[in-house]
């Protein structure tokens, strides 16, 4: 049994044809290829409702505190696709110092900042805003 | 969404949709279906034919219809009426082969301003999802409700 409908006060969206009943489909699992594909993806990916998105699509990024630095070489890391272990190898360390440094990069040394960002092959830059 | 659409017959949780595709091959039953991921509030959109004598559908077949621009509008008008009851669903879409993936990426380029009115769209490429601009070749898409 059908019933045709509107569920919308939005008349762009036109009526279409409900039907009665359960969704026989409900617990049927379609194109299981796509959806594990799809799955992938999501996983991998920093995703537009991630807090921190706007941020990574700026080329251009500013920090407000030392704590920041860790986002932004998260970040960079991640546009780069490389993993904290690849980056680790890279310059020498322990994986698990690449761990802590993106969440508390307080104790770093500026040098190695500095080194970090060399390998990610990104330029920093300092800008000093004298404030009136 | 002023394309010419078919007429979309929906289970009364949204999650299905079925419609008959009319071409010179016939009449192609078609089905859209919305799986929801464990990930927050994202859903995956597929759509496929239904295989004769079964009760499968088929997302990797070519039916050559002549209509996949009748069809492609029917897939948005159920994004767009499963949107209006999920507000804040994230719709995932990918192509079953590249060259599909391609046509949608055309498809959503023709329609894109009409699609903006309505959408949020992302482009998935080299594993970063970007705001979706036209002439740029995406592995995936992703679209929110306004």
């Amino acid at each position: 049994m059908t019933e045709k409908i509107n569920t919308t006060e939005n008349t762009e969206i036109k009526d279409f044809i409900l039907k009665k009943g359960q969704n026989p489909y409900s617990d049927k699992v379609f194109f299981q290829k796509k959806f594990e594909k799809a799955e992938a993806i999501l996983s991998e990916s920093l995703l537009p409702d991630d807090p921190n998105f706007e941020e990574n699509l700026s080329t251009s990024k500013q920090i407000d505190s030392i704590s920041s630095i860790g986002l932004l070489i998260k970040n960079t890391r991640l546009e780069r696709n490389i993993t904290q272990e690849a980056l680790a190898q890279k310059l020498n360390v322990e994986k698990a110092l690449i761990v802590d440094l993106e969440k508390n990069p307080q104790s770093a040394t500026m040098a190695f900042l500095v080194k970090v960002f060399q390998v990610l092959n990104a330029k920093i830059t300092f800008d000093v805003i004298l404030q009136p | 969404m002023s394309l010419e659409r078919y007429q979309l017959e929906a289970y009364e949780d949204l999650m299905t949709f079925e419609f008959i595709s009319k071409g010179p091959k016939g009449e192609i039953q078609k089905i859209i279906v919305f799986s929801k991921f464990e990930k927050r509030n994202y859903y995956n959109l597929a759509f496929g034919d239904k295989i004769e004598g079964s009760n499968d559908f088929d997302d990797e077949t070519v039916s050559n219809n002549d209509d996949y621009q009748k069809i492609l509008a029917t897939v948005a008008k159920a994004v767009l009426i499963f949107t209006d009851k999920n507000k804040d669903a994230w719709i995932i879409a990918t192509g079953s082969t590249k060259s599909r993936t391609r046509l949608y990426q055309i498809a959503i380029s023709k329609n894109l301003l009409e699609l903006q009115t309505y959408f949020d769209i992302y482009g998935y490429k080299d594993k970063k999802w970007i705001k979706f601009e036209k002439n740029m070749a995406y592995e995936a898409f992703l679209v929110k409700r306004k």
